[in-house]
């Protein structure tokens, strides 16, 4: 099976610290990859690399086959490669449902359009179907700034699959949330997963999730891959255990 | 969406009739109103719908008062010809200028269009063989309009009146389409969180210059109208000091709302007339006016009208609903009346509140206390001052309190 991501040699220094320090990584299509790993240990500075949020000091990427290296955000989204924030980040003034209606128009290349109403557009449809998925029809109206965090959160997943991604990277889905909340949310995210058609990158904290979630982990430490495998070689893994309980890692749940 | 239209339709009429009954001075000064009406809602698509405060539109605004002047004086003397090109080449400027400043964000934006502007400016003072440098271009003629069925003698006051009417109808129509489309929406979108747009697929700066062209189209067309208007123009109208009128006049009648910077358009011009012809000192006067209503008004004009109205709708459906339907029923309406359902909802939460004790009690009372608590925010002067406090608290993203959820 070939790599539907993979970075090769992949550095960002900030100033003197070294945040992604030569990572080589491969996420394979269909699977579910959880990017573990203590704080500062380079996670969401890769989700930025990957997606151009930041370029990177060395290294390549290449998604779906070809090196989109250098290529602005944009242009990686409509390669098929979408995220969603560690900050949930939403339009808050617009409602639920126009938040998700806005990718889809961006998606079927609509956005261009100074005529013809996006209240009564067929799209519409479509952004209300992606808002049934993520359990949130009934708020489709309300502005987005006041919806509950968690709820906040799954509107941000349903942004990101109106652009339609091959790939999505989901950085901390469940921080921030009450565990009755979190239950919701990985509720929903499983259920994403199991309908099949899009591989996901998680970046998460809460171990119960990535073990019983992930077909495979990919442990960050200082920058590096320290280690990268299904969840019982992890688990076996020894020097995974010393980065996570002898180490600073070890008041973690 | 229906509301609005019948708003539009009424205030049509109303202008349609009006003159009838004024002097020829007042149906010149209502001329004016509709000209800078159009200006100031030309620069409101940049800073209420995408978030961007121009301070420069002042030279899109010339640029299009002086290719239309020109045009004029020119060998085929033909209005609606100058007001195209006029309108066409101040968008053409505004891509060129765009291109350099949606680079920047906020105050920074702002100093760039405004040296940018400043730029333009110099170059009319010193290109005295086109633009008759700081004489400016006088005896600019209003050449009739045949329209086959009649002939319209537009060096009548009244006659230039409509056509201006006619000509800024259109024009706003088409911005109100533009707020309403795909494209509208991403530029609100731009407006709320511009740094997520990219992430969606969608190059923010690109629909900001978009934005920004458009805008330039709207402010040249304001500035071809200006004009045959004055009949004389000089580099005044491309000075930072005109460009902060329609500012002002966006800040004063509203940003909120679609009509807000006419109604503001209207109130400064109109103040500036009757406060000047009663004392020299009248900049004084109409500065502390503008003071007032943006401190105590800081939706605008419009926007406290349009809260009015949005509540009085509100009100007549809480008494015949349930405590669920009245919330619903508040949103509604102010959906319908605009884009300010966020400003809405935290006066909405007051007025609901009531209905929400008697029906559901706890949960929901809760919930709307809560709503209320947010309205009344930090040092809130005044009730409209305190739901757009709570619309702007929110807009930070901020986890929102867990009791707040009604399902």
């Amino acid at each position: 099976m070939t790599a539907l991501l993979k970075t090769e040699g992949l550095c960002k220094r900030f100033g003197s610290v070294r945040a992604v320090d030569g990572v080589d990584l491969e996420v394979r299509e269909g699977q579910l990859t959880a990017v573990i790993g203590p704080n500062g240990a380079g996670k969401t500075t890769l989700f930025h690399l990957v997606t151009g949020a930041i370029a990177p000091d060395a290294g390549r990427v290449h998604f779906a086959g070809r090196d989109i290296t250098g290529w602005p955000p944009a242009a990686i989204v409509r390669a098929g490669l979408a995220r969603t924030f560690q900050i949930t980040s939403v339009f808050p003034e617009l409602s639920a449902l126009e938040n998700v209606l806005l990718p889809v128009l961006a998606q079927r290349r609509e956005t261009a359009r100074l005529w013809g109403s996006y209240a009564g557009h067929p799209a519409r449809d479509a952004a209300l179907e992606l808002l049934d998925r993520v359990g949130l029809v009934a708020q489709a109206h309300r502005p987005c700034g006041q919806l509950s965090h968690a709820d906040q959160k799954l509107v941000e997943v349903a942004m990101a699959l109106a652009t339609r991604p091959r790939l999505l990277l989901l950085d901390e889905p469940a921080a921030g949330l009450a565990p009755g909340e979190t239950e919701r949310v990985i509720g929903s995210l499983r259920d994403m997963v199991a309908a099949g058609g899009v591989t996901v990158v998680l970046i998460e904290h809460d171990m119960d999730i990535v073990f019983s979630m992930a077909d495979r982990i990919v442990v960050l430490h200082q920058g590096r891959v320290l280690a990268d495998g299904t969840p019982s070689e992890i688990r076996a893994n020894p020097a995974v255990k010393e980065v996570y309980l002898g180490g600073t890692f070890a008041g973690r749940p | 969406m229906a509301p609005t239209s019948r708003v539009g339709i009424a205030l049509l009429g109303a202008a349609a009739i009006l003159p009838l009954g004024l002097r020829e001075f007042h149906v010149h000064l209502l001329t004016e109103i509709l000209i800078l009406g159009l200006f100031a809602v030309g620069f409101n698509l940049l800073f209420g719908y995408t978030g961007l405060l121009s301070f420069g539109q002042a030279a899109y605004f010339a640029a299009g008062a002086y290719v239309c002047a020109l045009w004029l004086k020119g060998p085929w003397p033909s209005l609606p010809i100058g007001l195209v090109l006029g309108a066409l080449l101040a968008g053409a400027a505004a891509l060129v200028v765009g291109w350099l400043c949606v680079r920047r964000d906020e105050i920074y934006f702002a100093m760039v269009t405004l040296a940018c502007a400043q730029l333009i400016y110099v170059a009319i003072w010193r290109w005295r063989t086109v633009t008759g440098g700081s004489d400016g271009i006088g005896g600019i003629p209003r050449p009739a309009l045949d329209l086959g069925v009649a002939a319209l003698d537009l060096s009548r006051t009244l006659h230039f009146y409509y056509f201006t009417l006619a000509v800024v109808t259109a024009a706003l129509y088409v911005l109100w389409r533009i707020t309403r489309s795909p494209f509208g929406l991403a530029l609100r979108a731009v407006r709320d969180n511009h740094r997520r747009v990219d992430y969606l697929g969608l190059p923010m700066r690109r629909y900001r210059l978009a934005a920004f062209a458009v805008s330039g189209v709207f402010c040249g067309l304001a500035g071809a109208l200006f004009a045959p208007y004055q009949g004389t123009i000089t580099p005044a109208v491309a000075d930072w000091l005109w460009s902060a009128e329609p500012v002002m006049m966006t800040l004063l009648g509203g940003p909120g709302v679609f009509l807000g910077p006419v109604l503001g358009a209207a109130v400064i011009t109109l103040l500036k007339d009757f406060v000047a012809s009663a004392t020299e000192y009248w900049p004084l006067i109409v500065g502390t006016v503008v003071v007032l209503l943006v401190l105590f008004l800081p939706g605008g004009a419009g926007g406290a009208v349009r809260d009015a109205v949005a509540r009085r709708l509100a009100a007549g459906r809480v008494e015949t609903g349930s405590a669920a339907s009245s919330r619903a029923a508040g949103l509604d309406a102010g959906r319908a009346v605009g884009t300010g359902a966020a400003v809405l909802d935290a006066s909405n939460g007051v007025g609901a509140g009531a209905a929400v004790l008697e029906g559901s009690g706890g949960v929901g009372a809760r919930a709307a206390l809560l709503e209320a608590g947010t309205g009344v925010g930090p040092g809130a002067p005044g009730l409209e001052a305190g739901s757009s406090v709570g619309a702007r608290v929110e807009g930070t993203a901020a986890p929102a309190p867990p009791g707040r959820r009604s399902r």
